[in-house]
C-alpha cells in the first residue's frame, strides 16, 4: 500500500527531482519516478514513503540495506576522468578499444563502467547469447511474482548498444584468444583488442550419466524461456510434474517458484536436506517447514543413476524411446532412477547440479586456471596484462564468488584500469546471500 | 581432412621462404611508403608461427574425439584460411601496381589465397560448425 501523500507534501514532492537508491546487496537501482509496480509501489512513490516492510524485488533484502544513488553525471565523469591517460587516441594503429566476451551482468556493468569514464573508447562485446539486458535474480521469482517471460528483458541489447555506443556481436562464439597478436577469434570474424576482458560467467554443470536432451539446466535468460514454454501456464494448459536434481540456492529458488506457479515439484539431493551448505544456520529445515502447504516433495540422500524418455505404444505400456527418435504426437514421460534403484516420472527435469567456468578460452591463452580465471584479487587481471576478467568466471585464491552483489564494483575496477585512471582497488568481501524461496525469504551468511 | 589445408600451408617451406626474399626487394625500393601498410611481414609471419605451432601441437594427439579438439581443429583451418587472404592482399598491396597486373606471382595468390577461403569448408562453413559444436545442448 502507498501513503496517501498531502496536498501540500505532494506539491513539494513533485517539484523536488525524482531520485534513486541502490540495493547494497544486488545493486538494484529503485528509481522513485518508476516506483516498483510488481510490489505495489506505484510510480511516482518516494522512497521515504516505502513501508518498512518492502524488500528489494530482485534479492529480497529491505529497504534498510538501500542508500541513495546519484547516477554519475557525463560532465562530472568528463572532469574525472580528463587526468586519466588517453592511451587510446594516440596510437592510431592499435586502436582497437576493449574487447569484452560475454553479455550478462558482468559483462554490461563493465560497458557503463568505461563509458561513464570515456566516451570514445572503442568497445565491443561478443556473447554466445541473444546480448539482452536482464536480472538474473528474477529467473528465481518470475512465476510467483506473475512476471510475463517477455517483461523479464529490461532493455534489448540493440537499445543497449546504442545507448552505450558500442558494437554488440549476439549469437557469436569466441574460439580463442590469440595472445601474441592480440586477436580474439570468433565465429563472427577476428577481432583485435588493446584490452580483453572476459566476463563470459560459469556454465551449468551436468553429471556424465545425465543427458543434456533431456535435462533442462537453468543459469541464462535463454534457457528460462525455453523452459518456461515448455512448462506452459499451470492455470490453463494443466500442472506439470517438474523433477529438479540439485537442492542448492538454484535448486530450491526454482522449486519454490514453479510450485508457487502451480506445478508439482519433487526436489533430489544426495544431502539429506535441502541447502545443506548452510546447515548450520539451519536452512534447510527452515526452507522445508515453509514448503509444508506447497506442492513440493523434498527427497534426499538419493543420487540420480539416469533419466530416459518414455512413450505410451499402442497396447497403452510405457516404452523406452532411444534417444534421439522423435516422439512427436506421443505421450511421453521422462523416468528418472537413482541409484538406490527409486523411480521417480516427470513431465520435465531440472538440474541444478552447481556451476562450472569453462575454459577453452582461458587455456587458449594459457591463463592461470585456479579452478576458474585466476585474478590478482585487487586488480582483477589474469597472467596477461591486457586481460582482465571478472564474475561469475573468475577466482580469487582459488575461490569463485558467484553473486551479483560484487560485479558493479569488480566493472568500477577494471574500467579505471583500463582508462588508466586512479586505481580502484577491488576489496573481496563476504556476500549476504539472500535466498528468494518467496515461501519463505531466508539470509544466510 | 577439414586440417589438410591447413597443415599444407603449414608444411610448404618454399613458398614461406620465397615471399622473404621478395620482400627484402621490394623492401629497398618501396620501403619508404610500404611502412604505413598494415599487414607488415613481421606481423603476418609472428601470426604465421603461432599458428604452426598450434597445428603441430594438435598433430601430436590426431586421434583425441574429444568437441574441444574438433573445434581447435577446425578454428586452426578457418585461421589458416583468413591468413591465406590477409598474406597474399598484403603482398599485392606492397608490390603496388607490379603486383596488380594479370601475371603477376601475387595476383595469382590472391586468387589462390580466395580459393582456400571460399572452397568448402569455407570459413562460414567452419564457422557455422564451430558454432553448432559450441552450443549448449537442451531438452527440444
Amino acid at each position: 500500500m502507498t501513503p496517501q501523500p498531502t496536498p501540500v507534501s505532494a506539491a513539494v514532492q513533485t517539484l523536488a527531482p525524482w531520485q534513486s537508491y541502490i540495493c547494497h546487496a544486488c545493486g538494484y537501482i529503485y528509481n522513485e519516478a518508476e516506483g516498483d509496480p510488481d510490489s505495489g509501489l506505484a510510480a511516482g512513490t518516494r522512497f521515504a514513503d516505502i513501508p518498512e516492510d518492502w524488500a528489494c524485488p530482485l534479492c529480497g533484502v529491505t529497504k534498510s540495506d538501500f542508500e541513495l544513488y546519484e547516477a554519475p553525471s557525463l560532465d562530472a565523469l568528463r572532469a574525472q576522468a580528463s587526468d586519466c591517460a588517453t592511451a587510446w587516441t594516440n596510437t592510431s594503429r592499435s586502436a582497437h578499444g576493449v574487447t569484452i566476451v560475454g553479455a550478462g551482468r558482468a559483462g554490461w556493468q563493465l560497458a557503463e563502467a568505461l563509458r561513464a569514464r570515456d566516451s570514445t573508447i572503442p568497445i565491443t562485446i561478443v556473447t554466445a547469447c541473444a546480448g539482452d539486458v536482464y536480472d538474473k535474480p528474477l529467473l528465481s521469482v518470475a512465476l510467483a511474482r506473475r512476471i510475463a517471460p517477455e517483461k523479464l528483458i529490461k532493455e534489448t541489447g540493440a537499445a543497449a548498444a546504442r545507448r552505450l555506443k558500442l558494437r554488440l556481436l549476439p549469437h557469436t562464439q569466441a574460439v580463442r584468444i590469440c595472445r601474441e597478436t592480440r586477436q580474439l577469434r570468433t565465429t563472427r570474424g577476428t577481432l583485435r583488442y588493446d584490452q580483453l576482458v572476459l566476463a563470459h560467467g560459469a556454465k551449468a554443470s551436468l553429471p556424465p550419466a545425465l543427458p543434456a536432451a533431456l535435462c533442462w539446466r537453468i543459469n541464462h535468460l535463454g534457457a528460462y524461456l525455453k523452459l518456461r514454454e515448455a512448462l506452459g501456464d499451470a492455470a490453463t494448459t494443466g500442472p506439470k510434474d517438474v523433477l529438479i536434481v540439485g537442492a542448492g540456492l538454484i535448486g530450491s529458488e526454482l522449486a519454490n517458484d514453479l510450485a508457487l506457479g502451480g506445478h508439482r515439484v519433487t526436489l533430489l539431493d544426495v544431502q539429506p536436506e535441502p541447502l545443506a551448505r548452510w546447515h548450520a544456520d539451519k536452512a534447510g529445515a527452515q526452507v522445508l517447514q515453509a514448503w509444508k502447504d506447497l506442492s513440493i516433495r523434498f527427497v534426499g540422500e538419493v543420487k540420480v543413476a539416469s533419466v530416459e524418455r518414455l512413450a505410451l505404444d499402442a497396447e497403452r505400456l510405457w516404452q523406452p524411446q532411444p534417444a534421439g527418435t522423435a516422439c512427436a504426437g506421443q505421450t511421453t514421460r521422462l523416468r528418472i532412477t537413482t541409484e538406490c534403484g527409486q523411480h521417480f516420472a516427470a513431465d520435465e527435469v531440472i538440474v541444478a547440479a552447481g556451476l562450472q567456468t569453462p575454459s577453452r578460452l582461458a587455456q587458449s591463452a594459457g591463463l592461470a586456471w585456479q579452478n576458474g580465471i585466476a585474478v590478482e584479487p585487487q586488480t582483477l587481471r589474469t597472467s596477461d596484462e591486457r586481460i582482465h576478467a571478472m564474475g561469475d568466471c573468475i577466482t580469487l585464491d582459488g575461490q569463485a564468488s558467484r553473486f551479483i552483489e560484487p560485479i558493479a564494483r569488480q566493472a568500477r575496477t577494471i574500467a579505471a584500469a583500463i582508462t588508466a585512471c586512479e586505481p580502484v582497488p577491488y576489496v573481496a568481501r563476504p556476500t549476504l546471500v539472500r535466498v528468494k524461496t518467496t515461501s519463505f525469504p531466508l539470509t544466510l551468511h | 581432412v577439414a586440417a589438410s589445408c591447413c597443415c599444407s600451408a603449414a608444411s610448404r617451406p618454399a613458398s614461406s621462404r620465397a615471399p622473404s626474399t621478395a620482400c627484402g626487394r621490394w623492401k629497398r625500393q618501396l620501403g619508404h611508403v610500404n611502412q604505413f601498410l598494415e599487414d607488415r611481414p613481421a606481423d603476418l609471419q609472428a601470426e604465421f608461427d603461432a599458428l604452426a605451432g598450434r597445428i603441430l601441437k594438435l598433430a601430436e594427439t590426431p586421434f583425441d574425439t574429444s568437441t574441444d579438439y574438433f573445434i581447435d581443429v577446425l578454428d586452426a583451418r578457418a585461421h589458416g584460411a583468413e591468413l591465406c587472404l590477409r598474406a597474399a592482399n598484403s603482398a599485392l598491396m606492397h608490390q603496388g601496381a607490379r603486383g596488380y597486373l594479370m601475371g603477376s606471382e601475387v595476383q595469382r595468390r590472391v586468387r589462390e589465397a580466395q580459393f582456400v577461403a571460399i572452397v568448402t569448408p569455407a570459413i562460414k562453413h567452419l564457422r557455422k560448425e564451430i558454432a553448432r559444436l559450441s552450443a549448449e545442448e537442451m531438452p527440444a
